[in-house]
């Protein structure tokens, strides 16, 4: 077997799927599903260590290029390729779904109820989702994108809480009804010109017209903005998150909203640059109004997971004011605030489950003083909540700085304009601590309630949940005080995108990157001379 | 001329698979007469499939000849009709296999019933080839009168009885207007039947207000086979009362006959007014697609949605009509195929259903997951596969007819398909949650009592075997398409007024067989350098 030519990406993809459609065979002899946990968990890490394997040994960090692609011909006649690939974003994140969802079936071990069921539907995930960030042809990542929807409507649908059908339903027909504009768009750009093409190089390279690409731009900006979201088409983020069970949702805030940020670079930016060019400061106002709307919004929910659950649309917002600084750093911001609140959103979204489990309510007025009871949970929800909040040392620190010092120094925008943004969205990075410091004190400390505090049901944490969350603070904090372990696997792909985001823009396309600007030496100088 | 002159021109080997059937048809008639019913229930039905698989066999025997006409110009077995035979023989198969259980509870005979059902597949068959006025007729009304005929086989079922009527009521009416217009083409042709010299007639005739009238005619007649909306209105009743496997057969055989004859006829005898017809077409499938598929949320009796969404189904397969290019074609006959076998298999899971309950409501359907995992993932996937969820068949299906649809520039029925069918995926999947989402505490009362799942009773072993071809056929064809799709091409390439039909209006009508151009190396991982 020769190394270099083996198809990895696909065996990563297609070994979950497969390994799921075995799960019906498996003995389960007291119904609880235990046989079934070990086997999902066990392909989980053998496709995590695979994950790790291909990328250590197949991969080159250098390059910006696409690596480790495969090109078979699936349908010729449609012009429909199995093509994939890797490059510095969509490794990070081929990464990050590996890790987050095999803590995610770790996470599911309480889960009873037609276990056959949900770790088939997990597991068709896994394969799913690392296909969305593999995938090089359009078409086929519309077929990919659209995979998703089932497993994730039947685990709300079938393992949610109180109004779960109602959050599954909506969540299906808003993703299935905006993804119609990934395929008009796919359809619309494949037939432009002479040539018919899915793949998404080949479209890349396509001349298009100035009013056809902000056509499509807009099409796809709104199929991405439901994903990711964007608001005003959040709505169905914080019943989906509301009510869903913690593996799943650990899920759903960990990958599924990186889909949505993952496509509007590889798509929007990369492949349709002269309208990126147009939309940039309309994302950039969006950006501030989902940081400032979902904190503000968040601030005032009672239920604690929606409150989590707004708090992670407020942190998408820097990814889009990342996307639209045409800088190194912004950019290079925005993917690590993608992968940063993968960690740290599963991280809050597990506790939240651990602290229902428990407390059976997720009403805050109903909770309090529970702090001494569960010393364990407590200093966990602690940490991953000032990981949230951007604290120094963290990731979410470094990802929001990042994008900060990006967008302030990009060349793209007038003075003015950079100021009211860089302005607002610092507020909304005030507002942050408020809510989720405030939540805390409502949580662990505060009027405590006594039937809650002294019900049997309230223990603390078990070593099971200890070692999760403890997966995920290390990198964490490891990507909080050496930024570069993460950067250093994108920056190249970065660097190369930006140029050409840059070259859309009639004022940039000749200026020199701005200072300060190359991330390696950026992000390390940070921790020299903290200037910000 | 003499006999053996005549004969060789009959050239009636093109026939053989019919010849097939119409053989099965006698063996099945005379055996139950002369054994009595009882004991030739037991082998009539293995004879029927035999019979149907040796006419699919023998229609692929034919797929490397090449095509004559035969009976002097009537019957052309061409490409496109030997898959489009090969679907209605294929989906008479299916039938027949869920059907055996079902008419043997309900205590009528079954040889009556597959002779009746045999029938009908005869006609749909010649209907796929027939290229001669007085042909189409004949095999159009000999599939018409045997569908009316097992609509109303359930002779003490009032409802039965009502479906029977109401389709002969309106499908005698819409023979009529069908013929009237076949009469005005004869006349307006001086008197020719042949598909291909009314073409050159009317092609020098100037009389353009008689051809529109015959044109208007004929729609209206093809329409009311495929059930395009506003024609549908005998479709939910029908398909409410009459026996399930008819049904079934009505909702896929006969409609891929009524696309047949469309095809055939309207590309064939209309060249000279071509953007009239697709225009008709265009409005009825923006009427079918939206229609069918809002008014299919609102159902609450499986059978009535099933009806529902087989109009709006119908809906997606003009859209492949009406652009007119080869794609197109193409895309409506890989639809078709896939439409088969979903559309059966989920015909197949609510019979079954019924069987063991005695109801086709959705709600009881509740939680049958705890009862029966086989039928509720069978029907889950057939359902989502007619929604167009991917990996399943459904969605290559859809996806090739958006393709072609984008690809001739039809640019609002595309986007219109697309809305249609994320309002379908909505009434498919609140199935797919009845069975699946429900708690045990919700389960409907039929489904608490659910009996124990027993596959030995006669004719249940059919229905399973149905079930499972039908079953796996919609999971992996999609994936697996492409030698369906290389089918299909090949079935519409080499049809000349197919091309005639479309040079005139799209230049762009070309295959793309070539692989896209990409930046070059294409071979894997060979521009990155191995660490």
């Amino acid at each position: 077997m020769d190394l270099a030519t083996f198809p990895w990406l696909t065996t990563i993809i297609l070994f979950p799927l497969v390994a799921a459609a075995a799960i019906p065979l498996i003995p389960d002899p007291k119904g609880q599903g235990r046989p079934i946990r070990w086997y999902s968990l066990v392909i989980g890490l053998i496709d995590f260590a695979l994950i790790v394997y291909t990328f250590s040994t197949q991969y080159d960090l250098s390059s910006s290029e696409l690596q480790l692609v495969e090109v078979y011909n699936w349908i010729p006649q449609l012009g429909l390729q199995w093509s994939l690939g890797a490059d510095g974003l969509s490794m990070p994140l081929i990464l990050l779904t590996g890790f987050v969802t095999t803590l995610a079936i770790l996470a599911a071990w309480p889960v009873t109820l037609k276990p056959r069921l949900f770790y088939f539907l997990v597991l068709a995930m896994y394969g799913g989702q690392i296909a969305v960030f593999a995938v090089q042809d359009m078409l086929v990542f519309f077929l990919v994108w659209e995979l998703e929807l089932l497993p994730v409507y039947l685990l709300l649908a079938i393992w949610g809480g109180y109004k779960r059908q109602y959050a599954a339903t909506k969540f299906i027909l808003y993703t299935a009804g905006s993804s119609l504009f990934i395929l008009v768009a796919a359809l619309a750009m494949a037939f432009y010109g002479d040539t018919i093409t899915f793949d998404m190089r080949a479209l890349g390279l396509k001349e298009f017209s100035l009013s056809f690409e902000l056509l499509v731009y807009g099409g796809l900006l709104i199929a991405y903005a439901v994903k990711l979201p964007i608001v005003p088409l959040h709505t169905w983020l914080p019943d989906a998150h509301g009510e869903a069970t913690a593996p799943v949702h650990m899920l759903l805030a960990g990958i599924l909203l990186k889909m949505g940020g993952y496509a509007l670079i590889r798509m929007n930016a990369e492949m349709l640059p002269q309208a990126h060019a147009l939309f940039a400061p309309a994302l950039v106002i969006l950006g501030v109004v989902n940081i400032i709307y979902a904190a503000l919004t968040s601030f005032a929910q009672r239920n604690l997971k929606r409150k989590i659950a707004y708090s992670s649309i407020s942190h998408m917002g820097f990814v889009l004011i990342g996307i639209a600084s045409f800088t190194d750093l912004g950019l290079s911001g925005a993917v690590l605030q993608m992968v940063s609140h993968g960690l740290i959103g599963a991280s809050l979204f597990f506790l939240v489950g651990a602290t229902y489990d428990r407390t059976h309510t997720l009403i805050l007025e109903e909770m309090g003083g529970v702090g001494q009871k569960m010393p364990k949970i407590f200093a966990m929800f602690t940490a991953c909540s000032m990981a949230s909040l951007a604290l120094p040392g963290m990731s979410g620190f470094v990802a929001e700085l990042m994008v900060f010092v990006g967008f302030a120094t990009s060349d793209a925008y007038s003075l003015a304009f950079r100021i009211i943004v860089v302005f607002l969205a610092a507020v909304g990075v005030i507002l942050t601590p408020i809510y989720l410091l405030s939540m805390l004190r409502e949580i662990f400390y505060g009027a405590e309630n006594k039937d809650l505090t002294s019900h049997e049901a309230l223990i603390d944490a078990e070593p099971r949940e200890v070692f999760i969350i403890a997966c995920l603070l290390v990198p964490i904090i490891g990507i909080g005080l050496y930024p570069k372990i993460i950067t250093q696997i994108y920056d190249a792909k970065t660097a190369q995108l930006t140029l050409r985001m840059r070259g859309a823009v009639p004022s940039l396309a000749q200026a020199p990157v701005p200072m300060g600007s190359s991330p390696a030496g950026m992000t390390t100088h940070f921790y020299q001379a903290p200037q910000l | 001329m003499d006999v053996a002159n005549l004969a060789s021109q009959l050239n009636a080997g093109a026939i053989l698979p019919e010849g097939a059937v119409i053989l099965t048809l006698m063996v099945v008639l005379i055996g139950e007469l002369a054994l009595g019913r009882a004991s030739a229930a037991r082998w009539t039905p293995y004879v029927a499939i035999a019979g149907l698989l040796l006419s699919v066999g023998l229609l692929c025997l034919q797929w490397d000849l090449t095509p004559t006409l035969s009976f002097l110009g009537s019957f052309n077995a061409d490409k496109l009709s030997i898959v489009l035979r090969s679907i209605i023989a294929l989906s008479t198969l299916v039938t027949i296999l869920m059907s055996i259980r079902y008419v043997e509870q309900a205590g009528s005979s079954i040889g009556e019933f597959m002779t009746i059902l045999l029938s009908a597949t005869v006609g749909g068959m010649f209907l796929c080839g027939a290229e001669e006025l007085t042909m189409i007729f004949v095999s159009l009304e000999t599939l018409s009168i045997a569908s009316y005929l097992l609509t109303g086989y359930m002779k003490r079922d009032p409802r039965s009885n009502e479906a029977a009527l109401k389709y002969l009521l309106i499908g005698a009416a819409s023979s009529a207007v069908f013929l009237y217009g076949l009469s005005l083409l004869y006349g307006l042709s001086g008197g020719e039947t042949h598909l291909s010299a009314i073409a050159n007639a009317l092609a020098q005739g100037t009389n353009h207000l008689g051809l529109l009238i015959a044109l208007v005619f004929v729609i209206a007649g093809i329409s009311f086979k495929i059930a395009a909306v506003p024609f549908h209105q005998w479709t939910p009743d029908v398909y409410e009362g009459a026996p399930t496997p008819v049904v079934a057969f009505l909702s896929v055989g006969s409609k891929a006959a009524g696309f047949a004859l469309a095809i055939r006829l309207l590309t064939q005898a209309f060249p000279a007014v071509v953007e009239q017809w697709q225009f008709i077409f265009t409005a009825l499938a923006i009427l079918s697609m939206v229609l069918g598929n809002v008014v299919a949320i609102a159902q609450t009796s499986m059978k009535r949605m099933l009806a529902y969404s087989s109009i709006g189904q119908a809906g997606f397969v003009m859209i492949g009509f009406v652009i007119g290019t080869e794609a197109g074609y193409a895309s409506m006959i890989f639809y078709l195929l896939i439409y088969l076998f979903m559309n059966l298999g989920a015909f197949t899971c609510i019979i079954l259903f019924a069987l063991r309950t005695g109801t086709d409501q959705i709600s009881e359907y509740a939680g049958l997951y705890q009862k029966d995992p086989l039928l509720t993932l069978a029907l889950s996937l057939c359902l989502l596969s007619l929604g167009g969820i991917p990996p399943l068949a459904g969605f290559f299906g859809k996806i090739y007819l958006f393709w072609a649809g984008w690809q001739a520039g039809a640019y609002g029925l595309v986007i219109l398909g697309l809305v249609t069918s994320v309002i379908s995926i909505y009434y498919y999947i609140r199935v797919v949650k009845m069975m699946v989402v429900k708690e045990p505490q919700e389960m409907s009362d039929v489904v608490l009592n659910y009996p124990a799942i027993n596959w030995t009773p006669l004719g249940m072993r059919p229905l399973q075997v149905g079930l499972f071809v039908t079953l796996i056929a919609t999971s992996i064809a999609g994936i697996l398409s492409n030698p369906l799709f290389t089918l299909v091409n090949n079935a519409v390439v080499e049809v000349p007024h197919l091309q005639t039909a479309n040079a005139a209006k799209t230049p762009m009508a070309i295959l793309p067989t070539t692989t896209p151009e990409l930046p070059a190396p294409l071979v894997s991982n060979s521009d990155s350098t191995a660490l």
